[in-house]
């Protein structure tokens, strides 16, 4: 009895702080996609870049399709971002299009560990990893993604909430 | 190992040494400051014995408020003496040091997993590594920490073979521990955990005399660093980087693990990372993955010291670079490169060795592509980019200004309000250490290590090094020399002021200018200036 108590506010502590995190601070949805015209900012640097080395290599490394590539990874990589999920984005709070938000209570990220191993042990949990890693891939094309990040509640709760199952089994 | 196995090493070590010596007193275009400090003090142990303060052989250096660790400018001194003093020449021990952490990283893994193409794997990565190439470019004492304490645990899994392997690690482990902050950290508590795990070889009656010989030679080595333990030099480091509660440094932690730090945004420092270069590159993330669900499996017998091993540096690695305020720190932490940089290898290796024949040679090739591409990248920005974008940062006008005041008859005046531009002056000019330190004086030697009072002002023959005092400064015939801020255009008029010289960098900035007062004429022209 004791035990499902304590797992009960766990679970509620994991499933509560983004939900009400977007009621306090509504996010402003977009659904633009990384494929809006080149800024300036963003061609000075790429011509810079270009001007800098005379060879062929440039253009391998550097084309049309760098800065849109660039957009992508960074998106990609904030999403990835164990940090994002656990310490709202510290300690590195630089991002634009994102809001800081307290997502998970920084504590869960034990959690976390415990569900890479059990997923690691148990491959019929490997599919809540590939809806993660679905979602981010789709998320990343977005300019804007707080908010629309949201669909990654699910499935990161899952996974937390397997985690902290995994880490109390031996409490009988 | 095969002949075959040798080249492919050999190639790596040579394209290990391509990555790190091409170039290498270029660029980083610029001296910093604390580059141009280690290899000063060098010089002036080399000359008089002495450090620029006048103490002898000190057993830390003090240096701009604050002190560094004493290995990387010890052995500096041979490397003058045979090659004489240099940018090239300062950097060239992170650089030898560089080649040889790839050699051991290949043999610590190659041992410990018996596995002679993970070994060849982790090498080819630590050889393309911008994390690893960065610090073995430039003269920080990291690098050289960072590849004792390499070899220190291979010689430690050695000593399993050979008793005598323990009396290296007790030497090498000592010198980790002396020569960078972080590893005074790292050293003592990764030992303390193989110690343990291993204690029943360890404290086998037959390597107690090796054991205590051990001990004896790590302890003389330590001991002078331990002896000053408690004073505010040894301290310094510590009580200047605090940060607030546990929270704060779990997530200062998470973020040396974070795929956005690890393949993205890297350091914000610009002398720790190139530009458009993360630590890693971003096609090794899912051979990270791998790696790591790796460390999760089952284990078999033979592959438990390596994984412990793996596991235990990425635990402590990051710690002393978290108890810091700054963000992913990747000087501080660069020993978590080693385990980070395995489990890349191991990912790799997985995929070769669950491949079929036929799709083991389609992959092998998109590996070496993967290679090729990873070192063009580098080489853009390395060789191209980063003087361009990080040379201010380098000080990259610093040696172009000190050309300037060279002949100078007049006194000179470098204002050190954003710098601490003496080093360079020193080390460029090979000045005359004994006269250095005949004419500054910072702390007694007595104090040496426990009064942390700075005198900011350096005399060096007619240059002085200080803050400029408007009022006081052009009343007398001189140059005055600072950055854009300290001198800029309405003060050149107002004081009357003829400009000297003019050191721009790569990207037209102004970085230094030179000035000449003229006493005379603004006196006569008073408040009003030369505006017209």
């Amino acid at each position: 009895m004791c035990k499902k108590i304590f797992l009960g506010i766990i679970f509620a502590t994991i499933l509560i702080s983004w939900p009400i995190s977007l009621i306090k601070k509504p996010a402003q949805i977009e659904f633009g996609t990384i494929f809006y015209p080149i800024t300036d900012l963003e061609k000075i640097d790429f011509e810079k870049k270009l001007a800098l080395d005379t060879s062929g290599l440039k253009r391998f490394f550097y084309n049309k399709t760098t800065i849109y590539k660039e957009r992508y990874l960074k998106n990609f990589l904030v999403l990835t971002d164990l940090n994002n999920y656990f310490f709202e984005m510290h300690p590195r709070e630089d991002v634009a299009g994102v809001d800081y938000r307290l997502k998970y209570p920084f504590w869960t990220i034990v959690f976390l560990i415990s569900a890479i191993e059990i997923t690691v042990k148990n491959k019929k949990y490997l599919k809540i990893w590939l809806i993660i890693l679905f979602e981010i891939w789709f998320l990343s094309f977005f300019k804007r993604i707080d908010g629309l990040d949201f669909i990654l509640f699910i499935p990161i709760s899952w996974l937390l909430i397997l985690g902290a199952i995994n880490l109390f089994k031996w409490w009988k | 190992m095969k002949t075959k196995n040798w080249l492919v090493l050999f190639l790596i070590l040579v394209l290990a040494i391509f990555l790190r010596f091409w170039q290498l007193g270029k660029t980083p275009q610029g001296f910093y400051c604390d580059e141009a400090a280690l290899g000063y003090n060098a010089y002036s142990i080399l000359e008089t014995g002495k450090d620029e303060f006048g103490k002898s052989l000190p057993v830390l250096f003090r240096s701009f408020g604050d002190f560094k660790t004493p290995i990387y400018v010890y052995l500096l001194i041979p490397i003058y003496k045979i090659f004489g003093v240099s940018v090239w020449s300062t950097r060239l021990l992170s650089a030898l040091t560089g080649i040889i952490g790839i050699w051991f990283s290949f043999w610590l893994v190659k041992n410990l997993s018996n596995k002679i193409n993970l070994g060849l794997i982790t090498a080819l990565l630590l050889a393309t590594s911008p994390w690893s190439i960065i610090f073995s470019r430039t003269s920080y004492e990291t690098n050289l920490a960072f590849t004792f304490l390499i070899i220190s645990i291979w010689s430690f899994y050695k000593f399993k073979e050979n008793k005598k392997f323990l009396i290296l690690t007790a030497i090498m482990t000592a010198l980790a521990f002396l020569t960078y902050h972080s590893e005074r950290l790292i050293v003592p508590l990764v030992f303390l955990v193989l110690f343990i795990k291993e204690k029943k070889i360890i404290f086998d009656k037959r390597n107690f005399k090796t054991l205590m010989m051990a001990i004896v030679v790590g302890f003389i080595l330590i001991l002078p660093t331990l002896n000053l333990m408690t004073t505010s030099g040894f301290l310094s480091r510590l009580n200047n980087l605090k940060i607030n509660g546990f929270k704060e440094f779990l997530s200062l932690y998470t973020a040396y693990f974070s795929p956005r730090y690890l393949f993205g945004l890297g350091d914000a420092n610009p002398r720790s990372s190139y530009p458009d270069l993360a630590p890693f590159l971003f096609w090794q993330l899912p051979f990270l993955i791998t790696g790591i669900t790796w460390l999760f499996k089952k284990t078999r017998n033979e592959e438990k010291d390596f994984k412990f091993l793996i596991i235990l540096l990425m635990i402590i690695s990051p710690i002393p670079a978290a108890m810091t305020r700054d963000p992913f720190y990747t000087i501080r932490a660069l020993p978590l490169l080693l385990p980070l940089i395995i489990l890349v290898a191991i990912g790799i290796n997985k995929f070769l060795e669950s491949a079929k024949q036929t799709n083991k040679i389609i992959f092998l090739f998109i590996f070496i592509s993967l290679i090729v591409w990873s070192v063009g990248k580098i080489y853009l920005s390395v060789f191209r980019f980063n003087d361009y974008f990080r040379g201010e940062s380098w000080e990259i006008g610093a040696e172009k200004m000190i050309k300037n005041i060279e002949g100078e008859n007049i006194p000179v005046v470098v204002d050190n309000s954003r710098g601490e531009i003496y080093s360079q002056i020193l080390f460029f000019n090979k000045f005359n250490p004994e006269k250095y330190q005949r004419d500054n004086f910072e702390v007694s030697n007595f104090n040496y290590y426990t009064d942390m009072t700075r005198n900011k002002t350096k005399i060096i023959n007619n240059v002085t090094v200080r803050e400029i005092v408007w009022k006081d400064d052009i009343l007398k015939e001189q140059v005055l020399v600072g950055d854009e801020l300290s001198i800029n255009e309405k003060q050149i008029k107002e004081h009357c002021l003829e400009k000297v010289f003019e050191v721009k960098g790569l990207d037209n900035k102004i970085l230094f200018v030179g000035v000449k007062t003229n006493p005379e004429l603004k006196k006569i022209k008073g408040d009003n200036g030369c505006f017209e």
